[in-house]
């Protein structure tokens, strides 16, 4: 019984309401001990629902209809809550997406990791105390004496997230499922978070049950891989079987739409830019009062960048790198403490904003929040009409060309009189394209647009704005955490870090030579490095 | 001839009165403390500037006029013994007592009773002022104990003038020469009377205590008298239940309570003691205010008014219905005038014949703001009124407000009831003359009625000397002011006081729980 | 799960629509049950409710019919209550609007002047009003809905603060809207649901509100209301219970009744407070 982990046949509805049957339906996969294994699926496969099930989170109205969970020859689902409980923690680890919110914000970090002792009964307070102070070291924090005196808002994400991880490692369980742990996390800290748990499952010998959406993170650290789809599993293997040679077509899908980190054949850039920044300056202040010195955040430190017509400039950083603030002050959603902004030579940034208002059908939009970005109480032809009525333009005109957008963007014509919670994310993120292309205007502005997108569903949206911008000549600023996107999409990229554009270039030179050390950092932090998607497939599968 | 006879028949009660106890079946027992209401609680005792209902309840026990009246209104002596009334009735002589001192131990003498005619009521009494003022030529003390009063013409009702409220007798050694108002004797009274004031609390109780040196020998009976500030109106019912009061006054507890009341046992009840003011409820119609100065649409008011109703529903019984300006209770009332019984038809009748369309006006009623019997009778005369086809819509006021909209004659209809002061020429006729026309006051003549029949009638009566012809000309008064319907007169109020019944002697005269208590005792 | 599903999957919301539509039928219909004037003494004073099958709920101390009082009141409580509610929500909006949305010094203003309405005791200010004013249905109206704007101005401005920042209406303000039509056609209509469900709320308190003012006499001498009815048995509570028994139980169901609804739509627009599993 080398089988740490063995699920047979699992299967557990869902309530009578909900769009399928079953959460997840016949699901039957091992995990060995000392093996990392990751089950990989987009946003409604079910992949959650296993480790909720294992852990017996799963809420009341959704039990088990069927099927095994054995861990070390036990059927967990016939526990009873008692001998579960002694089971969470000591046997079974579990870390998940969001760290603030796995952690208690009223207790110190050294206190919630020594609790899960305490509940334990294990060791004495001596005893706990020192080996807090031993996991915090080991999952690589620094200073640990005063670290454990910490609260968790002090800590960053990456910090907690290690917390999180050192809490489940305590009593040191045989399995440790991660549900997406690196999910919410910069691209370099994941790549940290990433060796910890490498490093820990080797150290330990522990069997890690890595659940993601990520291809990049399967390639760099799985060992087997599940892949499920609508609470199916499609397929199962060893990594190498499994991305390099796939056999489902849904699997080859996925696979086909993962960004692909090789440069992008550029456009050479001609002419007079149609936007320019220079020096843009922008600081935030907080607090600070008689007592207190203000806090000072460098938004934007001295940018100055230009973008041509019919040209995809990428704005690559981290959280903090002040891309959003970028985008937003080019858009003036956000006034700049100095610099310019030049339209087509004029500056905008001194106009008011009834003097900029005309102007701003140049200038359009495409948000990061397809369930935010439209108004839940207005119809999509609604939305649509709203900017060119808001600029002059009759209502009957502005109908007649938003439904000429929808189709252009791959939408049925009668999604004009439809509500946009009828809509999924992908096909709301295209409503969003859509408005921002009802003005007419020659520069776009996409901040993380895809970012909240399935990964297919991503490549369609990319696939899209791809041919909108060579039809209609746009210039295109694509705002993005994610470096294997801009590798895809973008002519040029920018990198940004703390306020500052440290490096910018053509992309296929940013990937194969960054020269600043920041960048260097960034493309050695993306995950699946060494993976070439296109490797597996024989030919493009459109989507 | 018949006045020297009443004179000496007066003297001779008084030497009767002063010497024996009322009651001569029980022996009084003397000692023991009497708890009553006070309220509101008054701003002072002072009776001279200040005569509230509150103020003489309590300072009624401190100051002391003249005479006092019985329940008949026959006059009778106080702090004057006796008293002579010449042929022509242009001299009144009266004896004062013998041995009158002040709280201070200060003699009273007649010297008080002329600073008190002559100065400070003539200046702080708008009631003395205008009987000084209009008929007395001079008032003197040709020794100690004797005060002497000069009319310049007769004044029939000139006797009716020295009740408590219209004459305490003023210490001239306190007062003379000091501004009336801020006096500190304001707050610390000095008066005749068997009670003297020990101490105030606000809001809590008046603590008055037995004149050790009072001048009727062996009284007051009474130790102590306890005047409780209770501002709720239920409140105060309970406490007489309980037995922290033993006596309620009228109009201390609404009508429902006191026919509640006075079904219990251990109670005593009665509507005396309220002879001498005689409140009459009435309507006032303002005559610069059409339709009412049509004759005929006042008389359909009359008819429209179930004043029985009135009495016996809204009223709780306690009332009597009232047929004109005369109260049944005072002098030379008659019932010999136009009648006008509940009869809706004929209201309608007369609404009619007038002429005018009631429809077509809006007019305001103004409710008297003391409690729920007056808001139900404001309701019911709105809604009796409208059956004529008024369109009537009720002024909710506060007193303050009802007290400035009368006297600036600001109202269409506002209900109003005055005390008469036994003789009509004190408290009646100053509805009626046209000479009191005057703003400024709530208890004038609000209405406007000018009538020089009645002036005449009503100067003729105050100024004759033969009584026979005084009440001939009162009932041909009252004849053409009913007829005329000068005011819509509504009820006779009743009060009724109750108490335990170990209070004895509590309702001597006509002036009730005002008078001196000086022969009410407690029986253990 | 549809809005007036997840309503009607409220049993005390079902039962508050039903009293108050019965309320709201006997309000609407008062003329035509009851005919003629509440004020007309009709019979005998003091009829208790079961003397006379004329009256089954008994007449008042000038024999006014106690049950036709309750339809006529019926009429000008809810009428109070509606008419101050929408005032107040329609001030409250505002203000608030202009605050959540401009922020600023805007924002410190109008907050500093609707604090000051909010130190001042609500029923006490109305008090006040109404008696400098001198009590008629045009001042309770307005002094109710003066005292009672403030809690809906801040909900309205905390709304608006929120949604601000959403995507959607940074949307809008890319897309060229002026800022008056973005307060009024994005936002507005996204924060209907926490309003209409405060105003429900308000409705009920407005209600008791006028009744409290008739209640001390401070209420409209020409209107006959519950409160009215309530204050004018005060005295005879003991001897004549049914004078107070009855405008008070008509008080207290359309009060419970408002609520059990405000509460329906408070769980209709909030399904997330539920834990709705999707």
């Amino acid at each position: 019984m080398s089988e740490l982990l063995s699920i047979r046949d699992l299967t557990v509805p869902l309530p009578a309401t909900a769009d399928r049957r079953y959460a997840v339906e016949g699901l039957s996969y091992d995990l060995a001990m000392n093996e990392i294994l990751c089950i990989v699926g987009e946003s409604g496969s079910g992949k959650s629902m296993t480790a909720n099930a294992i852990m017996g989170l799963l809420p009341p109205n959704m039990r088990p209809e069927r099927g095994e969970i054995l861990f070390q020859g036990q059927d967990l689902l016939k526990l009873s809550e008692p001998a579960l409980e002694s089971m969470r923690g000591r046997q079974i680890g579990m870390i998940f997406q969001e760290p603030l919110s796995a952690l208690n914000p009223l207790m110190t970090v050294g206190d919630q990791i020594e609790e899960v002792m305490l509940v334990h009964k294990v060791g004495d307070a001596a005893g706990r105390r020192a080996r807090v102070l031993e996991l915090l070291d080991f999952v690589g924090l620094p200073d640990p004496k005063s670290l454990r005196d910490a609260y968790p808002f002090r800590l960053s994400g990456g910090q907690r997230q290690r917390v999180v991880i050192a809490m489940a490692l305590a009593l040191e369980p045989a399995l440790l499922i991660a549900d997406e742990p690196t999910t919410a996390l910069d691209v370099t800290t994941q790549a940290q978070i990433l060796d910890l748990i490498r490093r820990v499952q080797r150290d330990k010998g522990m069997g890690v049950m890595f659940i993601t959406h990520d291809f990049g993170v399967v390639a760099d650290i799985a060992d087997r891989v599940v892949v499920m789809e609508k609470g199916l599993i499609v397929e199962q293997g060893t990594v190498d079987q499994v991305l390099n040679r796939p056999q489902h077509p849904y699997t080859r899908r996925l696979i086909a739409a993962v960004p692909h980190g090789e440069g992008r054949q550029n456009q050479v850039a001609q002419g007079r830019p149609i936007i320019e920044t220079r020096n843009l300056k922008k600081t935030y202040r907080s607090g600070g009062g008689l007592f207190s010195a203000p806090r000072e955040v460098r938004a934007l430190a001295g940018v100055s960048l230009q973008l041509h017509a019919g040209e995809t400039l990428g704005i690559v950083g981290e959280s903090g790198s002040g891309k959003s603030t970028l985008g937003r002050a080019i858009m003036k959603l956000m006034s700049v403490d100095s610099g310019q902004i030049l339209f087509r030579g004029q500056d905008l940034v001194p106009l008011s904003p009834s003097q900029f208002r005309p102007m701003r059908r140049h200038i359009q939009m495409v948000f990061q929040d397809p369930f935010a970005s439209l108004n839940p109480r207005q119809t999509i032809g609604r939305i649509l009409t709203d900017g060119p009525v808001a600029n002059g333009i009759s209502h009957a005109s502005a109908a007649a060309k938003a439904r000429e957008l929808l189709s252009m963007v791959g939408l049925a014509e009668n999604a004009f009189d439809r509500y946009p919670h009828e809509f999924s994310g992908g096909q709301r993120q295209r409503v969003g394209i859509a408005r921002a292309l009802m003005l007419d205007p020659e520069v776009l502005v996409a901040d993380e647009s895809v970012s909240a997108l399935d990964v297919s569903v991503q490549a369609q949206v990319l696939q899209l704005l791809k041919s909108l911008q060579e039809r209609l000549n746009l210039a295109i600023i694509f705002i993005t955490h994610d470096l294997r996107v801009a590798a895809q999409v973008c002519d040029r990229i920018g990198v940004m870090c703390q306020g500052e554009l440290v490096e910018e270039g053509p992309s296929a030179q940013i990937f194969d030579n960054p020269t600043h050390p920041y960048t260097q950092k960034l493309i050695a932090a993306i995950p699946g490095r060494n993976w070439d998607p296109t490797t597996s497939l024989t030919e493009r599968v459109d989507a | 001839m018949l006045q020297r006879i009443r004179s000496a028949c007066a003297v001779a009660m008084a030497v009767a009165l002063s010497v024996t106890p009322l009651s001569a079946q029980e022996t009084p027992q003397p000692g023991g403390a009497l708890n009553m209401i006070v309220q509101p609680e008054p701003p002072i005792l002072m009776v001279g500037l200040n005569t509230q209902g509150p103020t003489l309840y309590a300072g009624g026990q401190i100051y002391q006029s003249l005479l006092t009246y019985g329940k008949d209104l026959e006059p009778l002596p106080l702090l004057a013994k006796s008293w002579d009334v010449s042929e022509d009735g242009l001299t009144y002589t009266f004896t004062l007592q013998d041995n009158v001192k002040w709280h201070d131990g200060q003699p009273m003498t007649a010297d008080d009773v002329v600073f008190t005619g002559d100065k400070f009521l003539r200046e702080a009494h708008p009631r003395w002022r205008l009987i000084a003022n209009t008929y007395v030529e001079s008032i003197t003390a040709p020794d100690p104990q004797t005060v002497v009063f000069k009319l310049s013409k007769p004044f029939s009702a000139f006797i009716y003038s020295f009740e408590l409220s219209s004459f305490p007798i003023i210490p001239k050694h306190i007062y003379e020469g000091t501004d009336y108002r801020t006096n500190p004797a304001n707050q610390n009274p000095i008066g005749t009377g068997p009670f003297m004031l020990k101490e105030w609390k606000r809001g809590q109780y008046i603590h008055l205590v037995k004149n050790p040196d009072y001048w009727k020998p062996g009284l007051p009976y009474l130790d102590e008298l306890y005047f409780r500030v209770i501002p709720d109106s239920a409140s105060r019912a309970i406490a007489f239940e309980q037995g922290t009061v033993d006596i309620l006054r009228g109009g201390d507890v609404e009508g429902f309570e006191v026919r509640r009341l006075t079904g219990m046992p251990d109670v005593e009840n009665s509507v005396e003691g309220w002879e001498m003011y005689s409140p009459v409820v009435f309507l006032e119609m303002n005559l610069k205010t059409p339709p009412f100065e049509k004759k005929e649409v006042r008389q359909a008011v009359m008819h429209v008014l179930d004043r029985n109703f009135i009495v016996q529903t809204i009223m709780f019984g306690i009332g009597q219905p009232a047929d004109g300006p005369f109260a049944a209770t005072t002098k030379y009332h008659t019932d010999d005038v136009p009648q006008y019984p509940y009869d809706i038809e004929k209201a309608k009748e007369l609404i009619a014949a007038s002429g005018v369309n009631p429809g077509d006006y809006t007019i305001r009623l103004m409710g008297l703001p003391y409690g729920s019997q007056w808001d139900r009778l404001a309701e019911y005369v709105k809604q009796q009124l409208e059956q004529l086809g008024f369109n009537i819509t009720i002024q909710a006021v506060d007193p303050g407000g009802w007290s400035q909209a009368m006297s600036d004659f600001n109202f269409d209809l506002a209900f109003n009831f005055t005390y008469q002061y036994g003789d009509p020429a004190q408290g009646v006729a100053r509805h009626y003359l046209s000479s009191n026309i005057v703003k400024g006051t709530p208890y004038g003549n609000n209405v406007s009625y000018e009538n020089p029949a009645v002036d005449q009638l009503f100067a003729e009566a105050a100024s004759s000397t033969d009584p026979d012809e005084v009440a001939a000309k009162y009932a041909e008064v009252q004849q053409i002011l009913v007829d005329d319907v000068a005011m819509a007169w509504l009820f006779d109020m009743q009060n009724v006081t109750l108490w335990r019944p170990k209070v004895r002697n509590l309702i001597r005269t006509g002036i009730g729980l005002n008078e001196s208590m000086d022969e009410v005792w407690i029986s253990k | 799960m549809s809005f007036t599903r997840r309503f009607a999957a409220h049993p005390g919301a079902l039962i508050g629509l039903l009293l108050l539509a019965a309320v709201l039928f006997i309000a609407a219909f008062a003329g035509l049950l009851y005919p003629g004037d509440p004020w007309q003494s009709v019979g005998p004073p003091l009829l208790p409710p079961g003397g006379d099958p004329l009256y089954p709920l008994g007449t008042d101390l000038l024999g006014r019919d106690i049950a036709a009082g309750l339809a006529h009141g019926a009429r000008v409580s809810l009428l109070i209550g509606v008419i101050s509610t929408m005032a107040a929500v329609l001030v409250g909006v505002v203000l608030g609007a202009i605050a959540g949305f401009f922020g600023g010094w805007v924002d410190d203003l109008l907050m500093r002047f609707t604090e000051f309405f909010q130190t001042i005791p609500a029923f006490a200010m109305a008090v006040v009003l109404v008696a400098i004013f001198t009590p008629s249905i045009t001042s309770i109206t307005g002094a109710i809905a003066i005292v009672s704007w403030p809690p809906v101005a801040r909900l309205v401005r905390a709304e608006f603060m929120s949604l601000k920042s959403r995507e959607f209406v940074q949307a809008a303000v890319t897309l060229g809207q002026r800022p008056l039509r973005i307060m009024f056609s994005q936002i507005l209509p996204n924060t209907m649901s926490p309003i209409i469900v405060t105003a429900s709320l308000m409705v009920a308190t407005a209600i008791l509100t006028e009744s409290s003012l008739s209640f001390l006499g401070l209420g409209d001498r020409n209107m006959m209301s519950w409160g009215y009815m309530i204050g004018a048995a005060r005295t005879m509570l003991r001897e004549a219970w049914w004078l107070s028994v009855f405008p008070g139980v008509a008080i207290l169901l359309t009060v419970i009744a408002i609520n059990l609804i405000g509460e329906g739509l408070n769980d209709a627009v909030n399904p997330h407070l539920r834990g709705r599993k999707d």
